[in-house]
């Protein structure tokens, strides 16, 4: 068992979307469909006037709300940490595009199911590298098992300007002058999930059961009160009502 | 397309196009992902060169089912070591775009185009170069290109034919950088990237204007804690990236590096041995820039005076892993009238700080001897009487030898001064975006009496042509042996053409022979790749195996040098026979903005090259058009806002595109990304995707160099939607 | 033995509505059911569900546009009517409504007069009405995804799911009235023939009765 993380060096980063292109090729994406992005920001007036790049993609979150929505188990938060998709179990409903805080996932039109990051699980399971960083001319996405105290992936998190993404198996190595607004937000599950994963499903759930519950009393009920009448007054016969 | 085309001429042209590219069997974008999805597991892996832009990195491409899934980088090959940009990454979806060009087409209306064969197209191309040349002398035959690998097999080609006029793209590239450093310093020097300590990028910027191995090495050394200060109008992403940026003027960056050197010199913070042995005309430089305080500068410049200092100090403090980049067409490659002063400026500077063959300093590349391959080549050709068409090396360019003016084709071809230029071939080159005056070259191309064009889409200026002969991609085709640093390297194909195109060693040896150069190009390109590798110890089948395989490479020579004086020439006789000044001067830029213009400044992306990817799937959907970047306060008294439509007007043009409100630039400029602005309907992807740039950028020429100059350009905007 | 007289409840058209509605409901429950009730999912598989769902996307047309279209278009006059009654609450209707548990569970005991619809069938009418307009506003929203801000989409999801399972329980007891329960069942009848008998309109909807003897 691992504990998959990246960590993206944003001091690096130099904004050049290899990783963008490589992922897509890997996966045979659509040009507007990407798993990784990389956006530039820059603050300040002229002129002083700063930037940086920052890199987005699946936070492969502790707590995945996509996969709390998905109705079949498609998706999966797996044991090493990453969070996977079964495509052959996946109805393409896209519940879970909605409930990704950070609109991470696509919809694959041609296979007609959603599809995200991976952490590149097939390749890492044979020891190879995910195509993003494999790729980076920087070498600005580290890769590997947090549980693995003499990987590449340990030492880094525990270097300076490390900001853990709450929440999430992803980290950045960060430049002083960017302000940890620009970086994805803290791992969430969205209210809107909780409100419906947690409250509306067990609650209705228990009316359905109620009522159904009760009509059954009432069912019985009625049945004995008639069965009752009938003995008591012995009538044969079908009684108007 | 400019006037010449109506709606209805498109309309009828783009269904004849349609039914000429639809036709055959190449797969379509979909067709690929559905090959790539189901196809069996067996993966091969081709070692080959990419050629997704001039760098040509090595790479491995990983085909299934006779189709190329993935492209890698070779971790063999010293310009990758395994990484790839965006660009290479996409290299299928070049491959594969359903707009290439399938086979060869002749021209039979205005922008009507029919298949032809091979044989015939060789056939009517070769009689007409016969009878062009039996007319108006070989001469009046012009090949212009982008140099690529074949490069030394065109220049035979020409020699062959007898004509002196093989002109590469220089002009609108590096021609003034290159003859600054070759007048200072003899050779092209590059800078040891990975150990700098202290780097000063003049307008060069290293994030855009990609050079793979380059940026790594860069990266390690921002790492490492290099300081890295960028000098540019506009924040580039490599300023932005940078620990500095210093937002100059444009065109002023020699006053800049000028009032270094002053500063430099004045307070004693060069390297005095190191000046004493290794260069001449220290005493006429120190002479020169007496004047050049840092005040001085700072008027020019917009940059502080202090901050001039300060630089100056810093850099010499780092030396000698202190180096000032000696850029490619950014900074002082082609951008300035005052190009070379400013290169040459940079080029003394770099030899005040003695880093020359220092580590972290310039570098000059190992020296790789390959094999002859004169007897190979035929009979050497007779020399060559008539002079170029544009004087390069001659008296009035002596500079420019090898690097040619392309800015001035159109012009010579339509005045037909100093001799009739009657038929043009243009190889892996697009002179109708990418060189200056987009409606000039078009008009120019439509006086030729014949032009081909090689290439693997249909370009803006294969539109024009007579003949447009296919190339197969880099994926498709093998070429000569690359030198890649102390490494020799090959390309070769991971599949087999997908249409009826060929490579241009073919084509080349297909046009000698209809051209009745046959005895010129009897041999094959194995045979020829086989001679350059001979002394080195490497066989072909080596290196179709490993793709890039290091050979014994002498250490180049920093003591000895290729100048007259064998040493670095802080004065330069050469650059006084030629007219300039011999040791560097403050030139002004040609152009300034009065009030209510701009400055147009221009610049590449890293998501693309020049006008050969905007029609390639994956790098269009990131940037489908440019953007003209302006800042908020010009914007404002312009009652422009973010996004809107805006017209561009030069004195040569006028072009549209979307506005980009931003902080990150000078409020007297405004920059636009070169690459868009489609002409051709025949790139359906790109086509009218953003604004040409060449349709606003007049022709210049740069003294020295005779480089174009391309930000010597004045605009109004205004918005118009 | 004379023939017990029989009444107009409900016309054709209200009937048809009523039945539109109630056909493309229980088809839309039990191919929504899949995606609230996860157990459903192993025995449809995803090719299976993937046809429930379409056949949903399908039935969500008739529910929409069904009934809406065959009450206003053939019989407005009965619709308004039937509008104007389920939102008027007179005293009765509470009495009604406060006594029904012990009618529910088969206790004798005394119901004030109702008119056409009694307090029970106004609620349910209500809950139908919202419910539908809901689930329609919700599911169309899901449908056309693309169209609607995230925020929207987001907040459809549960939204769907509570209508769902609140429509579901409001049917059930609905159904058990309709066909079991011996206070109602002969309802039934005004839903299938239109007609029900003169006690049953007496014996239970005495003030509409009352009415209709009126004009007759």
């Amino acid at each position: 068992m691992a504990k998959y993380a990246m960590l993206v060096d944003l001091n690096r980063c130099v904004d050049c979307q290899a990783c963008t292109v490589a992922c897509q090729a890997q996966y045979g994406l659509e040009p507007d469909k990407r798993f990784t992005t990389v956006r530039r920001y820059e603050w300040g007036t002229y002129p002083d006037v700063q930037g940086a790049f920052v890199t987005t993609q699946c936070m492969h979150c502790d707590k995945p709300p996509c996969a709390e929505v998905c109705p079949t188990g498609a998706s999966y938060k797996h044991q090493d940490g990453a969070v996977l998709i079964d495509e052959s179990r996946c109805i393409g409903c896209r519940y879970c595009l909605t409930a990704c805080p950070y609109d991470a996932r696509v919809y694959d039109e041609t296979k007609k199911v959603a599809r995200k990051c991976s952490f590149c699980y097939a390749e890492v399971a044979k020891g190879k590298a995910p195509a993003c960083g494999k790729t980076c001319m920087a070498g600005a996405r580290i890769f590997g098992d947090l549980d693995n105290p003499s990987s590449d992936i340990a030492k880094a998190v525990a270097g300076k300007g490390v900001v853990k993404i709450a929440g999430t198996s992803i980290y950045y190595a960060v430049p002083r002058s960017l302000e940890r607004s620009y970086l994805p937000k803290d791992g969430e599950v969205p209210a809107y999930v909780s409100a419906w994963q947690g409250f509306v499903q067990p609650a209705g759930k228990a009316l359905l059961g109620g009522v159904a519950g009760v009509v059954v009393l009432a069912a019985l009920a009625n049945n004995l009160r008639s069965h009752g009448e009938k003995s008591a007054s012995g009538e044969e016969g079908s009684s108007h009502d | 397309m400019p006037s010449k085309w109506s709606r209805r001429t498109f309309l009828k042209t783009s269904l004849a196009t349609g039914a000429v590219l639809a036709a055959g069997e190449l797969p379509s974008f979909a067709g690929w992902q559905k090959a790539r999805a189901t196809g069996k597991d067996e993966v091969l892996s081709v070692p080959s060169l990419c050629e997704m832009c001039g760098v040509k990195c090595g790479i491995i491409a990983r085909v299934r089912d006779g189709r190329v899934v993935k492209i890698d980088g070779n971790p063999k090959h010293p310009f990758s070591n395994g990484k790839l940009c965006a660009r290479g990454n996409a290299g299928m979806t070049a491959l594969y775009d359903p707009d290439r060009l399938r086979q060869p087409l002749k021209r039979v209306g205005d922008g009507k185009f029919e298949p032809i064969s091979w044989d015939d197209a060789m056939r009517e191309i070769g009689a007409k170069l016969k009878d062009l040349k039996a007319q108006f002398g070989p001469e009046t035959l012009v090949w212009a290109t982008h140099p690529e690998l074949i490069n030394p097999w065109e220049k035979h080609w020409m020699a062959a034919f007898g004509s002196p006029n093989l002109t590469g793209h220089a002009a609108t590239c590096y021609s003034s950088r290159t003859v600054a450093f070759a007048t200072t310093y003899g050779d092209l020097p590059g800078v040891d990237y990975g150990n700098v300590q202290y780097y000063l990028s003049p307008g060069r910027n290293l994030l855009e204007g990609i050079h793979n191995g380059v940026i790594q090495k860069i990266v390690a050394a921002k790492a490492k804690g290099a300081r890295l200060v960028a000098l540019d109008p506009r924040m580039s992403n490599f300023a932005a990236w940078a620990d500095e940026w210093l937002p100059i003027r444009p065109g002023t960056d020699l006053a800049f590096l000028l009032a270094l050197i002053h500063v430099i010199i004045a307070e004693r913070l060069y390297d005095e041995a190191f000046v004493a042995e290794r260069t001449v005309g220290f005493n006429e430089l120190k002479d020169a820039v007496r004047d050049y305080t840092p005040a001085w500068a700072s008027g020019i410049t917009d940059i502080p005076a202090e901050t001039i200092s300060r630089i100056a100090r810093e850099l010499a403090a780092a030396r000698p892993a202190a180096a000032v980049d000696t850029c490619w067409h950014g900074g002082f490659g082609s951008m300035y009238y005052n190009s070379v002063q400013t290169g040459r400026a940079a080029a003394c500077l770099n030899a005040l700080l003695g880093n020359l063959g220092a580590k972290g300093g310039l570098t000059f590349s190992p020296v790789v001897k390959l094999g002859k391959t004169d007897e190979l080549m035929g009979p050497k050709p007779p020399k060559i009487a008539a002079r170029r068409w544009d004087g390069a090396g001659e008296a009035e360019w002596p500079l420019a030898k090898g690097l040619g003016l392309v800015q001035n084709l159109p012009d010579q071809i339509l005045s037909g001064r100093p001799y009739p230029i009657k038929a043009l071939i243009v190889s892996h080159f697009n002179p109708v975006r990418s060189c200056p005056d987009s409606k000039k070259v078009i008009d120019a191309l439509q006086k030729l009496e014949l032009l081909v064009a090689i290439d693997i889409q249909m370009s803006d200026t294969a539109a024009y042509a007579h003949y447009v002969l296919p190339e197969s991609t880099y994926l498709e085709r093998p070429d000569p042996v690359q030198v890649a640093g102390s490494a020799v390297a090959l390309r070769q194909p991971a599949v087999k053409p997908l249409g009826d195109t060929k490579g241009e060693d073919e084509i080349l040896i297909d046009l000698a022979r209809a051209a009745g150069l046959a005895e010129n190009f009897a041999f094959t390109l194995e045979e020829y790749n086989d001679a350059l590798l001979a002394p080195l110890g490497v066989t072909r089948e080596q290196l179709l195996k490993e793709g890039a395989v290091k050979v014994d490479a002498a250490p180049p020579d920093y003591v000895k040098l290729k100048t007259p004086s064998g040493k670095i020439e802080l004065y330069s006789e050469d650059v006084k026979k030629a007219g300039g000044s011999p040791v560097p001067v403050w030139v002004p830029p040609q152009v300034q903005p009065g009030k209510g213009q701009f400055q147009l400044l221009h610049g590449h992306v890293a998501m693309h090259t020049h006008t050969s990817t905007d029609n390639n799937a994956y790098l269009h959907a990131l940037m489908p058009e440019n953007e003209l970047w302006i800042h908020a306060d010009s914007a404002r008294a312009l009652g422009v806002g973010d996004g809107d439509l805006v017209e561009v007007e030069s004195e040569v043009g006028r072009v549209r595109l979307k506005a980009k409100v931003t902080q990150a630039i000078r409020p007297d400029s405004v920059f636009m990304a070169h690459g868009f602005g489609g002409v051709s309907p025949y790139k359906r992807l790109a086509y009218k995707k953003g604004a040409n740039l060449s349709e606003v950028t007049p022709v210049r020429v740069a003294e020295l160099s005779g480089a174009a100059a391309q930000c010597e350009v004045v605009v109004t905007v205004r918005k118009v939607g | 033995m004379t023939e017990q007289r029989r009444v107009l409840r409900f016309n054709l058209a209200e009937r048809a509505a009523h039945w539109v509605l109630a056909v493309s409901f229980l088809l839309l429950f039990l191919t929504g059911a899949a995606l609230v009730f996860r157990s459903l999912v192993h025995l449809l598989g995803p090719s299976g569900l993937r046809i429930t769902s379409r056949l949903h996307h399908v039935v969500a047309y008739a529910f929409t546009f069904g009934p809406v279209a065959v009450l206003l278009l053939t019989t407005p006059k009965t619709t308004r009517e039937w509008l104007r009654t389920i939102f008027t609450w007179t005293k009765e209707d509470l009495a009604f409504l406060a006594s029904f548990p012990k009618e529910f569970f088969g206790l004798k005991v005394e119901l004030p007069s109702q008119g056409k619809f009694n307090a029970g069938e106004k609620v349910n009418s209500l809950l139908t009405l919202f419910g539908s307009v809901l689930m329609v506003a919700t599911g169309w929203v899901m449908l056309f995804r693309d169209s609607f801000p995230k925020a929207v989409l987001a907040w459809a999801y549960p939204l769907h799911d509570a209508g769902a399972l609140l429509m579901g329980s409001v049917i059930l007891g609905h159904v058990y009235l309709a066909l079991l329960h011996p206070g109602s069942r002969e309802s039934i009848n005004g839903m299938l023939r239109g007609t029900v008998s003169e006690k049953f309109a007496r014996d239970h909807h005495a003030k509409w009765y009352e009415e209709i003897s009126k004009s007759a």
